[in-house]
């Protein structure tokens, strides 16, 4: 566990039991730079401790499905967050969600390092978010009438966002290839560290930091187009 | 320092990860470059924007659904249900379609007895054994039907309990509303055992229990099937 983990890691109880209030406590950063070395890491949902994802797992193993629950509400937020922003639908992101949690579980036997589980949790979403979008350009690629209806509804979404960055910025996150998604939305939007990413997606550090240059870059060069910046 | 080590360095700086050293060439680098700094700036609202994207919470129907797919996929828990369900298919075949089918059969053999001999027009002890005959045929098609129905909802129970929570209430309530005319008609034939339009009717809705309870069975099989092509 790094520094940041230990400031922002809450009690195993009340966090594993009730979520919601705990993450409404976490303060973010207000301002970027300077950062201090403790808010270098930050995180929307603050990890489990060990000993207590450890529990979970063994639990979970044995088939404690009680156990699974606390996992699942834990990492149901972010996980749901990533595929929605993979799908741009709710129901199908739902799908994916269901998709990522029984392969999680159904394979929870094969996780033989505790601290491994959270990493490979993510590479599993990603994977499935992968093959959705695999899956949705193939149907797409048949379907031309669909693919215009797609963009016609994008559009509707954006026009309610025009007036604050956040809307712009998330336009411009379902436009980036999925390797840069999965890396600017780990990092800059849920606060995953490079070493945390390297570790979902099989990179070094190196890679995961020039992936994300890259896509702040593309982000960037949207938001000029459309004059946000 | 060059733009394009200066612009890598960006980055890190804004995540806080640059060295000192290295944060202090930036520095001197950013005060004498126009576009490094409008770089800065931008990225600098970039990653203010990401932080502030929303992060959404899915539904609560999605839990009963991940964890009823894990207590099937579960490896006890798997044969147990798969082994229950193939013996309640073979069960079902000989003893719930043999009950259905014989109901529909007798249902047959009855209706071609009243046309034939039209017990409403026919007059004295002709007319009693004719009726008298048809009630007969309709208590054992009944009879029938009622074991078939008995045989399909203990196949369909196992189902039931793995059902997406939202379907089976629609499952519930169409079930309910055919007992609930099951149990209207019983009601008014116990009042009135002669009836035989109303009798027709108990029928009607048993049969229409039987196709519905099937329907289930067989979507509960298709559903089975596809979860068993599901693989990491």
């Amino acid at each position: 566990m790094n520094a940041c983990c230990s400031t922002l890691s809450l009690a195993p109880g009340p966090f594993l039991t009730d979520n919601g209030p705990q993450v409404a406590c976490i303060s973010y950063p207000v301002a970027l730079p300077p950062m201090t070395a403790d808010e270098r890491s930050w995180k929307k949902e603050p990890s489990i401790p060990l000993s207590t994802l450890s529990l979970l797992i063994r639990r979970g193993k044995e088939g404690d499905e009680g156990a699974m629950e606390k996992i699942y509400e834990h990492y149901k937020r972010p996980l749901f967050s990533l595929a929605y922003r993979y799908t741009s639908d709710r129901l199908a992101a739902e799908d994916l969600l269901q998709d990522i949690f029984v392969k999680v579980f159904s394979h929870l036997g094969e996780v033989d390092r505790d601290e491994t589980f959270v990493a490979w949790m993510y590479r599993i979403a990603i994977n499935t978010c992968y093959s959705y979008l695999r899956s949705r350009r193939s149907r797409e690629a048949r379907s031309v009438s669909l693919s215009e209806i797609e963009g016609k509804s994008e559009e509707a979404v954006t026009d309610g966002h025009e007036k604050s960055l956040a809307g712009p910025v998330e336009e411009a996150v379902q436009t980036l290839p999925e390797k840069l998604r999965a890396v600017f939305v780990l990092h800059d939007v849920e606060g995953h560290t490079h070493e945390e990413i390297g570790r979902m997606l099989g990179f070094t550090v190196g890679t995961s930091k020039s992936q994300l240059f890259k896509a702040r870059m593309r982000i960037r060069e949207f938001l000029k187009e459309k004059k946000v910046l | 320092m060059k733009c394009a080590a200066a612009q890598e360095l960006i980055s890190d700086s804004l995540d806080g990860i640059l060295a000192q050293d290295r944060e202090a060439e930036l520095k001197v680098h950013l005060e004498g470059c126009r576009d490094c700094r409008e770089l800065a700036r931008d990225f600098a609202s970039i990653v203010q924007g990401a932080k502030g994207l929303a992060s959404y919470e899915p539904s609560a129907a999605v839990w009963p659904k991940i964890a009823a797919e894990v207590r099937e996929a579960r490896p006890g828990a798997t044969a147990g249900t798969r082994e229950r369900r193939s013996w309640l298919g073979t069960f079902w075949k000989p003893v719930g379609w043999v009950y259905a089918a014989a109901a529909a059969l007798i249902l047959v053999v009855a209706a071609g007895v009243v046309i034939r001999q039209k017990p409403w027009s026919t007059a004295g002890a002709a007319k009693d054994r004719s009726v008298e005959f048809t009630m007969a045929k309709l208590q054992e098609a009944q009879g029938y039907y009622e074991k078939a129905i008995q045989a399909l909802s203990e196949a369909v129970k196992f189902q039931e309990n793995n059902m997406d929570p939202r379907l089976a209430d629609v499952f519930s309530r169409n079930l309910a509303a055919m007992d609930d005319t099951i149990q209207s008609c019983r009601q008014i034939i116990q009042e009135d055992p002669d009836n035989l339009t109303v009798r027709a009717y108990l029928l009607t809705a048993y049969r229409e229990k039987v196709n519905f309870l099937e329907d289930v069975m067989g979507a509960g099989r298709s559903a089975a099937r596809d979860k068993s092509e599901t693989t990491l």
